[in-house]
């Protein structure tokens, strides 16, 4: 019960209901909204999907993440939060074409990067393929500003970099503050 | 001599009946026969409206015709008019009737939206009725001259008009507007016929002209429901490609191989261990 990922479990199982509780846009990025006094909606656009392909990837991709990142709470929270108002504040100040918003990608981003981190501490070859893959996708989205699965929205490669940075962020307050770095620091 | 009179103006009553009673006249397009001839009804794919867009206006086409053909482009150039120069709107043309098929369904559509370059068709149902009521003073028409001088009919036209606009490609519905009118007058029997195709027309073109508000009205709930998902199905792309819809998604090919990469480390870990 201690490792159970709970965080992660919540956010999917949030995520999942919103099509349930709040479908008519109420959670999403809406640029208007936002400026209007919504502001919410800075945190729960990444929530809010626009399809059920579109959630569905998102949420399993999450789920994986989530469960290998998951380890210390504190710090996981404050990458998911700090991913979230950042991408949004982000959007909103410098994207002001991007009218509406909404996907759980750049929290996955960047649990993507802090998840190479952690694999790269066991296999780095793993570590490398994952990173690769990152890339990889990032590339494809920027050539052809669709994905495969979600089609009908615009994708924005640059709010996957924006988590990616983000999340190996989170990897390196995570190792500068593990109980062994502070070990090997006062050493 | 009384009792003569009294049969004499009751059958004259009864001739006048006969002769002036009541009438009624019904035109009717139907777009669910044009669009879906024989019940059949295509499978819709999801629609990606691509801004500015190239739209068709059109009646949909029935038979007897209840539109006018010479009338048919003034009344549509109404609607026309009312979307000129909207941002969203790049061409608007008017198609003739005569290149819609009766019960021609998205294959004749998809012909004409070929030959035109058109993206979305906006088609023009109408439901007119006219009733023609004899009223007290019709009982002059007896005297001949009367019924070239006294107007004792009584005209009601309704009208109601509905622009379903459509998707070609996708055969997608889009959105709906109604238009309304209704107007009435007097007229003597022998100049009824022509005041009733005068008021067809006049009841067209206000409704119409109600229709113009309403469709513009019914754009914005679209473009509204589009932007807070309850349209799935349908996607705007601005002018420079950009969905209306951003988002941030992962592709199942990536999502797997992640997934394959991190059940192979720590699974493969586990069983080392």
């Amino acid at each position: 019960v201690k490792h159970f990922p709970w965080i992660t479990t919540s956010v999917a199982a949030a995520a999942a209901l919103v099509p349930f509780v709040a479908a008519d846009g109420v959670l999403q990025y809406d640029r208007t909204a936002i400026l209007r006094g919504e502001v919410w909606r800075l945190a729960t656009a990444h929530l809010a999907h626009w399809s059920s392909d579109h959630l569905f990837w998102d949420v399993v991709t999450f789920m994986a993440l989530g469960i290998v990142c998951e380890r210390r709470r504190l710090l996981f929270c404050g990458v998911l939060l700090a991913t979230a108002l950042i991408v949004s504040l982000l959007l909103l100040l410098t994207c002001p074409e991007v009218a509406l918003y909404r996907g759980l990608s750049a929290i996955d981003s960047a649990l993507w990067i802090w998840a190479a981190t952690i694999v790269a501490g066991r296999r780095l070859m793993a570590a490398s393929m994952l990173v690769a893959l990152f890339f990889g996708k990032v590339l494809v989205e920027l050539s052809t500003g669709s994905s495969v699965f979600a089609s009908g929205i615009t994708v924005l490669p640059s709010v996957h970099l924006v988590g990616a940075a983000i999340g190996f962020c989170g990897a390196v307050a995570g190792n500068y503050t593990s109980p062994r770095f502070v070990i090997l620091r006062g050493q | 001599m009384r009792l003569r009179l009294v049969l004499c103006l009751a059958a004259l009553v009864a001739l006048a009946g006969c002769v002036w009673g009541p009438r009624q006249r019904h035109y009717r397009s139907n777009l669910v026969d044009y669009l879906y001839p024989n019940g059949r009804h295509d499978k819709t794919r999801p629609s990606r409206l691509q801004l500015p867009l190239k739209i068709g206006l059109a009646f949909v086409p029935a038979a007897p015709a209840p539109v006018d053909p010479n009338a048919e482009e003034r009344l549509l150039a109404i609607v026309r008019k009312a979307f000129t120069g909207r941002p969203w709107v790049g061409e608007i043309h008017t198609i003739p009737s005569s290149y819609l098929e009766l019960h021609g369904g998205f294959d004749n559509l998809e012909q004409v939206a070929g030959l035109m370059d058109l993206d979305v068709i906006a088609l023009v149902s109408v439901d007119q009725i006219q009733y023609n009521d004899p009223t007290a003073l019709s009982l002059l028409y007896v005297t001949i001259v009367g019924e070239y001088v006294l107007p004792g009919d009584r005209n009601d036209t309704r009208t109601m008009i509905d622009v379903a606009v459509v998707d070609v490609r996708s055969h997608s519905f889009l959105l709906r507007a109604p238009g309304t009118s209704h107007i009435s007058g007097v007229s003597t029997p022998v100049a009824a016929e022509r005041r009733l195709r005068g008021k067809s027309d006049v009841g067209l073109q206000r409704a119409m002209v109600d229709l113009t508000g309403n469709l513009d009205r019914e754009v914005g709930t679209f473009k509204a429901s589009v932007a807070e998902g309850q349209r799935a199905d349908v996607d705007i792309v601005t002018k420079e490609g950009k969905s209306l819809r951003g988002g941030g998604a992962m592709d199942g090919p990536a999502t797997v191989m992640v997934l394959i990469i991190l059940a192979a480390v720590f699974l493969g870990r586990r069983k080392t261990a």
